[in-house]
């Protein structure tokens, strides 16, 4: 028993979003039909290839089945919409109002389909001033304050390197229309559910919503940190760290001596004012970096590991700069499965990030590799009724591929 | 959405939490059993009201009975209430709740349906199972942290958005919808479990792509993008910063126009995207020359009335004030015993209900026990839950 067995998505987005969504909903079970245009997924043209195949677009669209269509003829649109009758979940990321000029809006097809999901993930949602503004994962992070975490204040900006926009948005629509097929058993009704990116990162900024709003004093985490330096860490002879003395009055005290003397700074602790505060003068945060040039020197001749280890050993924290290599290559990723393996019929094995999640008694399973553009264009048309002649004809005239 | 459905917030600090309050803005009926110092977060960063912001963040949305689970009285009252409930989701360090024999194994013996859900930092298995973490930690540890960061350096932290928090929570919700999504067809619950680690790999999935591609890291690239060219901030004329990002190959010639760059536009060195990632060293010098020359407010609208990507660099204030997401209601503000205080709203809007999902501000602690109580010993009636 998987949770959406049985569940059919028909996805006609692109890019990060809604194939990120669909790709998740498809390892929770779903059967997921993935609309292309005749051209295939703008993503299948960026970033590194495996064998001439995007390694960005494969990372987002395993087990799924691929049919490229072309939207801008009437053709192509009948064939959505007789895919949709037998849909449970819509996704698509034209923008508002697109899929209604095309006539495959939510109230065309829900007509035929009042059970069907529909989901439109779009970066400003479809409602107030910017509503028909273009904007990609870089303007989201800036306009929904992301950058302003993030580098010197004053400073170049600095984004945040991972796609969070776009991943998060896609983990937004999945709980969007989890929720509504969870209510679509007692109620027996589909729905539009209306995804921004915009107002998906805001929420997710809430923290610091509140904390500006009207605090105590003008302090804390939430407060500082807009106007914090970069905290790149400590510089050792390989990665670079960030540590700090153990939380508890007598065991920091006890901590930061050993600290200094195992790494060479014994001197510091001549002076009285350093052995009484140093121990809050390094980790994270302004003191820290401003104490910073007198401890890195210190550290510059030990590894990042040899340094984490003092640092421990006398009980405080610390954690490494890892890079992707690293992490990847720790025992652990392995112990919890999120590193898998998958035959994609061109690129061969390929690797994937696994899934998240751990449903102990009904364990989620990926169901294939990503497809190649149009893989299952006949398989998907045969299921709508269309014979071997008339998909050749639709093929004739590049309304399918 | 999930009106009926009972769940438990067993959890503490921001991770566990939040995730129960996005499922009571989804319509679930959310108790929260608090410790008898309040939570480490109460007494914790940014301070209102004597009690800590993010505390009054991670609470909204949420009925609220203090309960001290190391006293046998208390764990009693604790199993009957979650007699009563579909979802308990906690995130201690690894063998807290078995230490107050509130782990799976006992809470499922009160009920044998529970979805109980368990988040760690590193995940249930493997050798770090029992290694605590948290958001900062964890951005470095999972290789988060090393993708941020101008060109050259080792990688950034973020400061204090708890982005990997957020983002494991959002990742319980997704467990616990499939878990109820199951329960609804096999009647059955189970315990689901899930980390901080396993939640920012998975964020990290695009990036991460670059590796299996490659085999060598992928680095931090200031503002830039490694597959869209352009896709980065420029400085303006007034020392601001704009972002411009031609994520499809149509805004290319709309920005060419709109700049009036037509030679940009033939030149074949940037006709299409890859071109231009090949050539991203000669064309970023022209875009700046160009954007350096007017103020960021001019760029702004007029990309935008030319259709291309474009975006200011936001702080909180220009937010809060951001038409777009007053007419959105995107900010509520609510009375809390802490003073007024602002929350941001759920961001997705469901055709049915129609109306938007309500915020309402967390509650004083223990303020629903007569209630509670109540409702167990059957004054007030039986969950509705069970769904």
């Amino acid at each position: 028993m998987t949770p959406l067995k049985g569940i059919k998505v028909l996805d006609l987005s692109q890019e990060i979003s809604g194939p990120f969504c669909s790709m998740q909903l498809s390892d929770s079970g779903a059967e997921v039909v993935k609309v292309e245009p005749i051209d295939g997924d703008w993503t299948r043209k960026l970033g590194e290839k495996i064998k001439g195949e995007s390694s960005l677009f494969m990372a987002l669209n395993r087990g799924k089945k691929s049919i490229a269509l072309n939207l801008q003829e009437e053709r192509g649109r009948e064939i959505v919409r007789k895919l949709a009758k037998k849909a449970d979940v819509l996704i698509e990321d034209f923008g508002p109002n697109k899929a209604d000029e095309m006539g495959i809006g939510y109230a065309r097809l829900s007509k035929d389909n009042p059970k069907l999901i529909y989901c439109a993930i779009s970066p400003f949602g479809t409602v107030g001033p910017y509503a028909d503004y273009a904007a990609s994962e870089l303007e989201i992070q800036g306009m929904a304050g992301y950058q302003w975490f993030l580098g010197e204040t004053g400073g170049e900006p600095v984004r945040l390197g991972v796609d969070m926009v776009g991943t998060t948005s896609g983990i937004w629509s999945f709980i969007g229309i989890l929720s509504a097929l969870f209510n679509r058993k007692p109620s027996g009704k589909g729905q539009k559910i209306d995804s921004s990116q915009f107002l998906n990162m805001i929420m997710m900024y809430s923290y610091i919503i509140t904390a500006h709003y009207n605090p105590d004093l003008p302090g804390g985490w939430h407060f500082t940190g807009p106007f914090d330096h970069q905290e790149n860490g400590y510089k050792t002879q390989d990665r670079a760290l960030m540590f700090g003395m153990p939380i508890d009055a007598e065991k920091a005290q006890k901590g930061w001596e050993e600290f200094c003397r195992k790494v060479g700074l014994d001197a510091l602790l001549e002076d009285p004012y350093f052995k009484e505060k140093g121990m809050k003068m390094v980790g994270i945060g302004r003191d820290a970096q401003e104490f910073k040039p007198v401890i890195e020197p210190a550290l510059e001749s030990k590894t990042a590991a040899e340094i984490k280890a003092i640092v421990e050993g006398v009980g405080g924290y610390s954690a490494v700069f890892k890079t992707v290599e690293d992490i990847l290559g720790e025992p652990q990723v392995a112990a919890v499965n999120m590193v898998q393996e998958l035959d994609h019929p061109v690129a061969g094995r390929i690797q994937t990030i696994g899934i998240p999640w751990k449903l102990k008694d009904t364990p989620l399973k990926m169901q294939g590799p990503p497809p190649t553009l149009g893989q299952h264009t006949e398989e998907i048309l045969e299921t709508i009724g269309y014979d071997t002649k008339e998909i050749s004809a639709l093929k004739g005239s590049k309304v399918v591929a | 959405m999930l009106n009926g459905v009972r769940v438990i917030d067993a959890g503490g600090w921001g991770v566990g939490p939040i995730a129960c309050c996005l499922l009571g803005a989804l319509g679930a009926d959310v108790i929260r059993f608090e410790p008898p110092k309040l939570d480490g977060l109460y007494h914790a960063g940014t301070m209102q009201g004597g009690a800590g912001t993010a505390y009054i963040t991670a609470h909204f949305n949420e009925r609220n009975i203090v309960l001290d689970l190391k006293k046998e009285e208390d764990r009693e009252i604790a199993l009957k209430i979650v007699a009563t409930a579909d979802v308990i989701i906690e995130n201690h360090p690894p063998g807290t709740m078995t230490k107050l024999k509130f782990d799976y194994e006992n809470v499922s013996k009160a009920n044998p349906n529970i979805i109980y859900c368990a988040s760690s930092s590193y995940g249930a298995t493997g050798p770090l199972a029992n290694s605590p973490s948290n958001d900062p930690l964890m951005q470095l540890a999972s290789g988060f942290a090393s993708l941020n960061g101008p060109p050259g350096s080792q990688g950034e932290m973020f400061r204090y958005v708890a982005s990997v928090d957020f983002t494991t929570s959002l990742n319980i919700v997704q467990a616990v919808l499939l878990a109820l999504m199951t329960r609804q067809a096999t009647g059955r619950g189970q315990k689901v479990e899930m980390s901080q680690l396993e939640a920012t790999l998975a964020l990290e999935t695009t990036r991460i792509s670059e590796y299996f591609a490659t085999g060598e890291s992928p680095v931090p690239m200031g503002t830039a993008n490694p597959n869209i060219v352009p896709s980065q901030s420029f400085r303006t004329y007034d020392n601001k910063y704009i972002n411009v990002s031609i994520y499809r190959e149509e805004y290319w010639s709309m920005l060419c126009k709109a700049l009036a760059l037509a030679d940009l536009e033939k030149d074949p060195r940037f006709a299409t995207n890859a071109d231009r990632v090949k050539h991203r060293e000669e064309l970023i010098p022209i875009l700046e020359e160009k954007f350096a020359v007017e103020p960021a407010r001019w760029w702004i609208i007029l990309l935008r009335r030319n259709g291309v990507p474009v975006g200011p660099i936001n702080t909180v204030d220009e937010i809060y004030n951001d038409p777009h997401i007053r007419e959105n209601k995107m900010i509520v503000k609510c009375n809390t015993m802490w003073g007024p205080a602002l929350f941001s709203n759920f961001p997705l809007k469901f055709s049915d209900p129609p109306q938007p999902i309500k915020i309402t501000g967390p509650v004083k602690p223990d303020k629903n026990r007569k209630e509670i109580l109540a409702e167990i010993s059957g004054k007030a009636g039986k969950s509705k839950g069970k769904r």
